[in-house]
């Protein structure tokens, strides 16, 4: 099964991807949008590139943050831990760790790519990955807020709905993964 | 230890490092598309029936980056303006949910399939649960 990247394939795929340039490619791309958007309308342009360092300026000491957390990851992580926690054989603990992961995880999604693409890569499976991603939906320190604006039977509906629909989406993920002979995680 | 450290330190720049320039083209496109989100709240698009504001708020939702209280202040005034329930909470699922200027990033994270079909779900997710969470609130409210 696909889901399980403990093969030896994992390394090689990721090394390609590392060179790849299509990255950079892609941040040229945007860089030419914006030239052109400095053109045809500088005011807009100037609003976006205003919010970008906005932006910017409050994710580079977290970006900080997650390189070490990765570099402590890398270091410290056992794959066979992660199979154990995360992988084939995980059943409802993996269910369970990974939407709990989901609602506690903070923070901007770039964030979180990192670790779980070294996750993925470590043998968690798909149907895990997309649970953890859905129940992100659910930011615990945001749900007053939720309640002050819609109520709270709106809120326990928009949790409890959330939750369930992580772990189908999760379900229909690992589907759609042993339906497909390559699997999902291709990048070709 | 010292090698092992060396060794950790590598991998992570590596694998950090691949994802940088998609991570800040992904950041200045979606600087790009937030001022326009606004705007399309004057169009008078919303409020033609409910099956159109799910879509158009789970289409906007998709596209949008940023907190989710945003996302709840934007339905909110979406809300009172008399947009439907289900096209405020389509919105607000989509929004955390789905995440089409992110679908660079997943895409080198988890694999191209992977990114686009999981967005694919999410965005018929966050219309079904609109119309689930709409439909209680009518019954029991």
């Amino acid at each position: 099964m696909s889901s399980c990247n403990l093969t030896g394939e994992e390394p090689k795929k990721r090394a390609s991807a590392n060179k790849s340039h299509g990255g950079w490619w892609f941040l040229l791309a945007v860089l030419l949008v914006h030239l052109g958007m400095w053109q045809i309308a500088p005011g807009l342009s100037a609003e976006s590139l205003g919010y970008f360092l906005q932006v910017m300026s409050r994710l580079l000491p977290v970006f900080g943050l997650l390189f070490l957390l990765l570099w402590l990851f890398n270091l410290f992580a056992r794959p066979k831990q992660i199979k154990h926690w995360l992988g084939g054989q995980s059943g409802s603990r993996g269910w369970i760790f990974s939407i709990l992961g989901g609602v506690a995880s903070m923070g901007s999604m770039y964030l979180w790519y990192p670790l779980l693409h070294d996750l993925k890569a470590h043998g968690m499976r798909s149907s895990l990955l997309a649970a953890f991603l859905y129940s992100r939906a659910v930011k615990i320190p945001m749900l007053p807020l939720m309640v002050h604006y819609f109520g709270t039977l709106y809120t326990g509906l928009y949790v409890v709905n959330i939750l369930l629909f992580s772990v189908l989406s999760g379900v229909i993920m690992e589907r759609l993964e042993r339906g497909t002979p390559q699997g999902l995680d291709d990048n070709d | 230890m010292i090698k092992q450290i060396l060794q950790a330190g590598r991998q992570t720049s590596s694998g950090f490092f691949s994802m940088l320039p998609v991570m800040l083209g992904t950041l200045l496109l979606s600087s790009l598309l937030i001022p326009y989100i606004p705007r399309l709240f004057e169009t008078g698009w919303f409020g033609q029936n409910p099956a159109s504001d799910a879509l158009l708020g789970a289409g906007i939702g998709s596209i949008a980056v940023g907190q989710p209280v945003v996302s709840y202040l934007l339905g909110g005034e979406l809300s009172n303006s008399g947009v439907t329930l289900v096209g405020v909470t389509a919105l607000v699922v989509a929004w955390v949910t789905v995440g089409i200027t992110h679908l660079p990033v997943e895409a080198v994270a988890f694999g191209r399939r992977f990114a686009i079909v999981r967005n694919l779900l999410s965005f018929l997710f966050a219309v079904v649960i609109a119309f689930i969470i709409a439909g209680v609130m009518h019954v029991l409210v």
